[in-house]
């Protein structure tokens, strides 16, 4: 088992011993002699990733492969600062050549934009960080033979690929894994240096079904990513895909003849994977400095949370407690320090509803006059710039709640419960959103009741989460973690986790797509 | 990674050599490269500047039993070459049987051995030109109290595939691109352009258009929810056709019964004014001219839609074989193979005859809709159902005039049936890069649809 510390001199870069580290010094050294420069850093990253996905086309039929595959990829960046312009670049390769090469780049981008950049940036001072982390990996997902993880991935497809009966006719069943590591160096001339190992992977199940009229489609956990933790292969078993694989074929195939989620004002419960992505889309990127001082206005947009509502604005009801925390164990978004060094840290965003804290870096920090970097620098690999980026952003459990989903829904008179996100939309201030869902039930009498087919629920963020009356206990809170949260330009995917407790939210617009 | 076509075929037949040392009787291997500059940008200052130097190298092996598998590595060194082919060989290894596995691609007499459309300009353009470029867009917005957020880019582009079946093929490219906001606290208008020469791209004009929009979009006021007939730009109409072909227009989504296209080929799905092709001959002068996929196929004709009725989706050789047919030449970039398989890059909506203020005249009384945001096309893809807000100018038109501007609205609606509402169609092309996908670049017009759905407002 390898700890939370690690020593990693000396990483093997295909099969040939680099010190990484005079690598990255060296890239250093091309720039930090230069009269202009106030500040630069160096990251050396190796990025490996494989995903495997299993299909069965045909009710009972054999398991075919589908996309996927191994990747591996290595190289070197250079972030340069003159006045106040950046400069970025990156080549492959970890070699003394890359190195140079990446800060001559570097130092020429910024020298360029210097003559139209303000003459400083403000940025917080932070303790350089220092020393190694990796995740805590009881079994190496990398070191698990092919063999295995298809058969770990055969048993819960064979379950959802065998005949269904009924008039109801298979298109797909998929079982999916992936796995990614990044190992990576960081150094920078204010004297941080960090080697880092970051782990993340997980599993998912699919059913897509045709009947009646109808095309159905029916995930666990999640789909797309699936379930996503920051874990060795050791977390496939808690996803449970065996268990959940018949629950999964039985709802879908009822979805073909539920009747469509009425239309309406409701109470809403959403369980902890829809609650996630609620999390991710109305709060997590809403948070984000960048955002609120618009400087992701032209792909991702902007944020209502503009920095003269700091501290003032009311988010939600007092029961909305949401935090940034980089150390949650077992999560994807978990880390030693950030990409440019800083230490990762926990920062209140939400606190008994009001809003009081941003996702930031030192830049956007400086900018914004808050007094620390909150440590979300984070780049995809390593030919792209750390951006500000979610980390693990969560949602408390309260103490005094519900201690399942079931109690919560026993406390419930009335409404609708959601599961399973299907379709995502917000706007660019991430006030009005609407998501669809695989499956909702009515809430009657405290009693889960009717299966409801294409739900969705639409509101505005805080409209929203002041509706919040209800949180379930610690004993309900999971953590779940998405791999292709999308930002920047050029896009950068990133690991990105969020833990909930089920919650109940009052007077929401529901409807169904169908 | 600046390789010479013959440097970078003679990597790709070492790694077909290392394939054959891991134990692949057949093997593939596919090289995408680019050197690309970006300046990114807000409050009329540079926030992101950056070069980057990166590529990948796929290679595919092919044992027995049709068995397939994969690995791409970022490194064309003898080392990496050998982990991937060993890596690439252990998934085939252990991978089911593929009964419809029809072979990787052979040589191609019809495909040029070594392409190159690329434009000098944009191989040239260094930091100090970007630079020089947001400098002169400023200048356009900073009179009238505005400031601008955007991004440019310029790509120097190569890919290469060569398989133990016979393909060789190289192709160097350039693109340029550029998207900007105008904006202050009350309002924003967009502009966008993409072209393979950064000489064509005219940034202080686009600058100027973005300004123009922002000006327009002042004293915003509120329009209810409900049908309305609106006037989509070409930016509009792209995201739209993206999320409908990422849902529909590949061979695996025909295959497994979730696209519009599936069981309908020769039946109406839309109305006649939708004709959706991808044409690496399109005469016009942005089109894509990527000539062959990410497996050594040349990128054909493909008619999606044709006068309202389905046809047939773009194939990799995979989904292909299993649909009894050749290959379109659509697979996927690299690395992209998980989001949305066979893809139509270089999509065109065929155009109208109506000018600018024709299609004004022609709307009469509705909404402008400049730019969308966050659509999403997951709910329902046999109807095409695709939510997602306006932004960056909606406007208010009233016979035929610009008559103000409108808060931001969310849609919802199916478009199979939208596009059966369609009631002009504008005579120009413009092209969009795509959103969601990599490298794709769409064709659009203005579009007339009445009757579109607004279910909600950001007010």
């Amino acid at each position: 088992m390898r700890g939370a510390e690690a020593s990693l001199d000396g990483i093997t870069w295909y099969g040939a011993a680099v010190r990484v580290e005079d690598v990255v010094a060296a890239a250093l050294d091309g720039v930090r002699r230069a009269p202009d420069v106030s500040y630069a850093d160096a990251r050396a990253v190796l990025a490996e990733r494989e995903t495997l996905t299993l299909r069965i086309e045909e009710a009972g039929g054999a398991p075919r492969l589908g996309a996927g595959g191994a990747e591996r990829s290595e190289g070197i960046s250079v972030r340069v600062l003159v006045g106040g312009a950046w400069g970025f670049a990156a080549r492959p390769g970890i070699t003394a050549a890359s190195a140079a090469a990446a800060a001559a780049d570097a130092l020429a981008v910024a020298r360029a934009g210097r003559s139209i950049a303000p003459p400083t940036l403000a940025r917080t001072r932070e303790e350089p960080g220092v020393g190694t982390w990796a995740t805590p990996v009881v079994e190496d997902p990398f070191a698990v033979p092919i063999a295995r993880k298809l058969a770990d991935l055969g048993r819960p497809l064979a379950i959802l690929g065998a005949d269904l009966g009924g008039g109801a006719r298979l298109l797909t069943a998929e079982a999916r894994m992936l796995w990614r590591r990044d190992t990576s160096t960081f150094a920078s001339t204010e004297g941080a240096r960090t080697h880092q190992v970051r782990v993340a992977g997980g599993a998912g199940i699919k059913l897509i079904v045709e009947g009646h009229g109808r095309v159905v489609t029916r995930t666990w956990p999640m789909d797309l990513d699936g379930g996503v933790l920051g874990r060795g292969y050791e977390g496939v078993a808690t996803l449970d895909l065996d268990v959940h694989a018949p629950r999964i074929r039985d709802e879908a195939l009822a979805l073909l003849t539920a009747p469509p989620c009425p239309a309406g004002r409701s109470t809403l419960i959403l369980d902890t994977p829809q609650l996630a992505l609620q999390i991710h889309e109305s709060c997590g990127h809403p948070c984000e400095g960048d955002r609120a001082l618009g400087e992701e206005l032209s792909l991702a947009g902007g944020s209502f949370l503009a920095p003269d509502k700091l501290g003032k604005l009311t988010y939600g009801s007092r029961h909305v407690n949401l935090v940034a925390d980089a150390r949650v164990p077992g999560a994807v978004g978990t880390f030693g320090w950030d990409d440019e060094g800083v230490a990762a840290r926990r920062t209140a965003l939400i606190s008994r509803g009001r809003f009081v804290g941003y996702l930031t870096g030192r830049d956007v920090a400086g900018r914004l006059g808050v007094p620390r970097s909150a440590g979300c620098m984070r780049a995809e690999h390593h030919a792209r710039p750390p951006i500000i980026r979610m980390t693990n952003v969560s949602l408390d459990p309260d103490p005094q709640g519900a201690p399942s989903l079931d109690a919560l829904i026993a406390d419930t008179t009335d409404g609708i419960l959601m599961t399973t996100n299907r379709s995502w939309s917000i706007d660019d201030l991430r006030l009005n959103f609407r998501f669809g869902c695989e499956a909702a039930w009515k809430i009657e009498r405290g009693k889960r009741t009717q299966l409801l087919y294409a739900p969705f629920y639409t509101g505005r963020t805080p409209t929203f989460w002041a509706g919040c009356d209800a949180i379930a206990a610690p004993s309900a809170f999971q953590t779940w973690g998405f791999v292709s949260c999308g930002k920047g330009d050029p896009i950068q995917l990133m690991a990105v986790g969020h833990g909930c407790a089920p919650a109940r939210f009052r007077d929401v617009e529901v409807g169904s797509s169908a | 990674m600046s390789l010479t076509s013959d440097a970078l075929l003679a990597r790709l037949e070492a790694a077909l050599g290392a394939a054959r040392a891991a134990g692949a009787a057949e093997a593939e291997a596919s090289w995408e490269g680019t050197r690309q500059g970006v300046l990114r940008f807000a409050a009329s200052a540079p926030t992101q500047a950056m070069i980057t130097d990166e590529g990948k190298l796929r290679i595919r092996v092919a044992v027995a039993g049709g068995r397939v598998g994969s690995a791409l590595t970022g490194s064309l060194d003898d080392a990496a070459l050998a982990h991937a082919a060993r890596a690439a060989h252990a998934l085939a290894a252990a991978a089911p049987a593929e009964p419809t596995w029809g072979g990787f691609a052979p040589r191609d007499p019809a495909l040029a051995a070594d392409a190159d459309d690329g434009a000098a300009a944009t191989r040239a353009a260094g930091p100090a030109e970007r630079a020089a470029l947001l400098a002169q867009m400023a200048e356009e917005a900073r009179p009238h109290g505005l400031v601008l957020a955007g991004r440019l880019s310029t790509d120097a582009q190569t890919t290469a595939v060569a398989t133990t079946a016979g393909a060789r093929a190289v192709h160097h490219t350039t693109e340029a691109s550029l998207t900007v906001i105008a904006h202050d606290d009350a309002a924003s208008g967009y502009a966008a352009a993409v072209h393979g020469d950064l000489a064509d791209l005219d940034a202080p004009a686009l600058a100027r258009s973005a300004v123009d929009g922002a000006l327009r979009g002042r004293d915003a006021t509120t329009v209810a929810p409900g049908a309305h007939d609106v006037l989509l730009s070409p930016w509009a109409v792209s995201e739209l056709l993206e999320w409908i072909a990422l849902a529909s227009f590949g061979g695996p989504s025909v295959l497994d019964g979730t696209s519009l296209l599936a069981g309908r080929r020769g039946t109406p799905v839309t109305g006649p004014a939708i004709t959706l092709v991808d044409d690496p001959a399109h005469a016009h002068p942005a089109a894509l001219r990527r000539p062959f996929d990410a497996e050594g196929t040349r990128r054909q004709r493909a008619v999606l839609i044709d006068k309202g009725h389905a046809g047939d989706p773009v194939t990799d050789r995979a989904s292909a074989a299993r649909l009894g047919r050749p290959s379109t030449g659509h697979a996927p970039p690299l690395g992209e193979e998980l989001w949305g398989g066979p893809f139509p890059s270089g999509l065109s909506l065929a155009a109208g005859d109506l000018d600018d203020a024709a299609l004004l005249a022609r709307l009469d009384t509705g909404l402008l809709v400049t730019r969308l945001h966050y659509v999403n096309g997951l709910d329902d893809p046999r109807r095409a159902v695709l939510t997602g807000m306006t932004r960056d100018g909606l406007l208010r038109v009233e016979h035929g005039r610009v008559v103000g501007a409108a808060h931001n609205l969310r849609f919802a609606d199916a478009f199979t049936a939208a596009f059966e509402r369609i009631d002009g169609v504008g005579r120009a092309l413009t092209a969009v890069a795509t959103h969601w996908t990599r490298g794709g670049r769409f064709l659009c017009p203005w579009l007339i649809v009445r009757g579109l759905t607004f279910t909600g407002s950001s007010r």
